[in-house]
């Protein structure tokens, strides 16, 4: 695979997923990530092994994989003088500095950006916040489920309008991801820009600037009209001014929806393929003026049509039809949908224990149609002493360090 | 402000807000974005002028400025020859190719990768699709409310299982807006492969790559079990068995989410700031394991704690409470927010009309802690002769397209 992101360096300090998520699409570019954990906790990642009532083995933690694969990782404690030392030795070596820790964290430890840029002027220094790193805020933490999700209006924008108060976020780590690809774009148009001029830039994305822009499209009409759009509660059936919109049962309990906006030119195809050629045929069903009318009626054959075959008849019969739709899948139809595999969504790599391997996403980008070739997250301090021999540390030294507790 | 893609030459040929998006990033970030227009038709998005009830006028299009801002647009049809030869000459002098035409289309008015790749064999071509440029579906479009929502599994997993059928996505252009900006990502990684190896590359970023990102973590671990967790139906109070997590109703009927995942620490600062300081001395909840026991007494404390004051006290009170929690905004509430406009999430663009500049969102990349500056989005065709003549195309020949209606 093209690789377009090899012989860069990147040197991550961070935890959770969203920043550590950025290191991963880096490293799935073909960068190489070193990840600096402490030596006897390590990332609080580690830790996160139990979800939906599942837990998981901590050498094949899917939570863990997501947002580490393709890293290796270097136990350093940045509170030890000597640990610090040596982040700055790593950071004179690195093209990229990236971090989650709060701008107070930063400071005490001596890795903000007036401390990297010191022993590397030419680093791009990245950071991932909550809230970004300017204003009240800026040294207030914050998880997906709230600066993105909660905060942003994204909650309030999603959550039906007949509930009191909002959902949840649904999709463990969405804002996480997310906020971490765009992180993965500004360290890449950064290193362009370094690439071109010599200038180094600081990056920043929040959770908070993340959800905004997912947004944006109708923050802006929204604020211009003064009012907003909510949604309602799902309903089965056709939309009254148009029966080819909406969701439909299948026989066995699962949901097609139609989204045919704009159903002119395609009602003929559309009931040819729900199996309803007398409809195709009613002059009274021939527009879409036609269609409004009589919508409740048409919602009804419809919903029969549906009704009549189970999901999978209708997702293979429907791959014909003009008009758009969608089957509702599950994450576990994804993991079995032709045309995703067909796009390499998905790939595997081998945990340490020569266990089966763990699944994971690939970043969303695709570079000349190729494959991502990558391997599982480091394990907790894996590669301390490849990383520092590799950086000219001599076996003395790095005796010595593993003695005073600054590595491990 | 830094402009990271200074001197970069975008050529698009897209529609809509997914991969145009990604066109107003890069301009966001310096980059001169040709955007090629139907003479007569334009982009389909210029179309849109109502929303939720809202009508727009023609000349403060917030749906089309979001996803076009800084741009300049030239009209062209492709369907013609001389058109197709003028595509060409500006390809040759540009350093990336941006489309989501369906691969048929691209094929049927020549501006496929062979076709702008012979007339410039060093641009990046980026492709935006609804579900992959390979595959048996790589000819069908798509929407991000099928492709990116219904297909992927979000629906499905943001959708409590008790409602009949899938919400909605109740924010438009959500899907797209996410993809566009993981497409400018892309892209900006395949300059800097490009400066560095001369190699120029294809890209592609799906509806549904992006929607299997955003997922990533979850669907990592339904890979790996089998099992998908959906979302609960929402609830006020306390969760089960942590009552520093959930959604709390204030007086005015507004909403304080509580996140605190592991309240160690915390629950001296959050009694404190209810207002109820004896709870934190209260042997039932002055220590996590109790607290968790105690779950339902705990949560009654604060559903009458929260009840008892209006939104924005709570809002401006939990600024200094040390856990996790985040007020469920509104998109309104979201523009005034004092730390969304401290990071310059919102800026403004000049409106078409003369009158008030409109409002957008910035993307969610930040440079060097600066602001966005750019200009609004082009009428259609608005620049159709300036950019010609840049590219040193001859009045005499602009004059000639024009009276054949190859260009407008």
């Amino acid at each position: 695979m093209t690789q377009v992101m090899k012989g860069v360096r990147v040197l991550e300090v961070a935890q959770f997923v969203f920043v550590p998520s950025a290191g991963a699409v880096l490293a799935d570019w073909g960068a190489d990530v070193v990840k600096v954990e402490h030596p006897l906790r390590g990332d609080a990642q580690r830790g996160a092994r139990s979800i939906g009532g599942m837990t998981f083995d901590p050498v094949a933690n899917p939570m863990m994989q997501h947002p580490n694969r393709g890293k290796r990782s270097i136990a350093i404690d940045l509170a030890h003088p000597e640990g610090r030392e040596l982040v700055y030795e790593l950071a004179r070596d690195a093209d990229v500095f990236l971090t989650n820790y709060l701008p107070s964290v930063r400071q005490k430890l001596g890795i903000d950006l007036e401390h990297i840029r010191a022993v590397n002027p030419k680093i791009i220094y990245a950071r991932g916040s909550g809230y970004g790193d300017k204003g009240p805020d800026r040294d207030r933490g914050g998880y997906d489920m709230t600066a993105f999700w909660i905060h942003s209006g994204i909650a309030h924008a999603m959550t039906p309008q007949e509930f009191d108060v909002p959902l949840q976020m649904g999709v463990g780590g969405m804002g996480d991801s997310t906020a971490g690809m765009n992180l993965a774009g500004g360290v890449a148009a950064a290193l362009f820009h370094r690439e071109r001029t010599g200038e180094p830039s600081e990056v920043d994305v929040s959770l908070l600037s993340t959800a905004m822009w997912m947004s944006g499209m109708v923050i802006a009409p929204y604020l211009h009209g003064g009012d907003m759009m909510r949604i309602g509660l799902p309903k089965v059936g056709g939309a009254p001014v148009n029966p080819f919109m909406g969701h439909f049962q299948t026989s066995d309990g699962r949901v097609i929806s139609l989204f045919v906006l704009v159903p002119d030119p395609v009602i003929r195809d559309t009931f040819e393929h729900l199996g309803l050629p007398e409809a195709a045929n009613d002059p009274r069903f021939a527009s879409s003026a036609g269609l409004r009318e009589h919508s409740a009626e048409i919602s009804d054959l419809v919903a029969r049509a549906f009704a009549s075959q189970t999901f999978d008849y209708w997702r293979e019969r429907l791959k014909t039809m003009k008009g758009q739709w969608a089957a509702v899948q599950s994450f576990l139809d994804l993991g079995g949908d032709e045309q995703a595999i067909a796009n390499d969504a998905f790939f595997a790599v081998e945990p340490i224990d020569g266990s089966d391997p763990v699944r994971v996403v690939r970043s969303p980008v695709q570079f000349d149609r190729a494959a991502i070739a990558s391997s599982r997250a480091p394990e907790h301090s894996e590669h301390t002493e490849t990383a520092l021999l590799e950086l000219g540390l001599d076996w003395e030294r790095i005796e010595r360090l593993k003695a005073s507790g600054a590595i491990a | 402000m830094t402009k990271v893609m200074e001197g970069i030459r975008v050529l698009e040929v897209a529609q809509f807000t997914f991969t145009p998006a990604a066109g107003a990033i890069l301009a966001d970030w310096g980059a001169d974005i040709i955007k090629i227009e139907h003479p007569v038709r334009g982009d389909t998005q210029r179309g849109f002028l109502n929303m939720g009830g809202v009508t727009l006028d023609p000349l403060r299009h917030t749906l089309f400025e979001h996803p076009n801002r800084g741009k300049r647009s030239v009209g062209i049809d492709l369907g013609t020859a001389e058109g197709q030869e003028l595509l060409y000459e500006l390809a040759k002098q540009c350093d990336v190719f941006l489309t989501n035409y369906l691969p048929q289309v691209r094929q049927h008015k020549k501006f496929d990768v062979e076709h702008i790749r012979a007339a410039n064999p060093n641009i990046i071509y980026a492709r935006g699709s609804a579900l992959g440029n390979k595959g048996p579906e790589r000819e069908v479009g798509g929407f991000d409310g099928t492709c990116f929502w219904a297909r992927s599994g979000i629906a499905h997993a943001m959708t409590p299982e008790e409602l009949p059928a899938p919400l909605s996505q109740g924010i438009p252009a959500f899907g797209d807006s996410i993809g566009g900006m993981f497409i400018a990502g892309g892209i900006s990684a395949a300059l800097l492969h490009r400066e560095r190896t001369g190699e120029a590359v294809e890209l592609d970023v799906s509806l549904l790559s992006a929607a299997a990102w955003a997922s990533g973590a979850q669907i990592a671990q339904v890979a790996e079990t089998g099992i998908v967790a959906r979302n609960p139906m929402p609830g006020s109070g306390g969760a089960a068995r942590n009552p520093f997590m959930g959604n709390y109703q204030t007086s005015d009927g507004g909403t304080i989410n509580l996140c605190t995942i592991a309240p160690t620490g915390h629950i001296k600062s959050l009694f404190e700031h209810l207002d109820v300081p004896e709870a934190a001395e209260d042997p039932r909840f002055s220590e996590p394991r109790a607290l968790f026991e105690n779950a339902g007494a705990a949560s009654d404390i604060l559903v009458k704690a929260f009840g008892s004051k209006s939104f924005e006290y709570w809002r401006e009170r939990l600024k200094t409470f040390s856990g996790q929690w985040a007020p469920v905004q509104s998109f309104s509430d979201l523009l005034t927010d004092e730390q969304a406009l401290a990071n310059d999430m919102i800026f403004e663009v000049e409106s078409a009309d003369g009158g008030a500049p409109l409002k957008l969102v910035r993307g969610p990349v930040q440079f060097d802690g600066q602001a966005v500056q750019t200009s609004r989005s082009p009428q259609a065709s608005e620049h159709t002769e300036l950019v010609l003549m840049e590219m040193g195309v001859e009045w005499d020949r602009i004059e000639e397209l024009k009276a054949k209606g190859a260009i407008a």
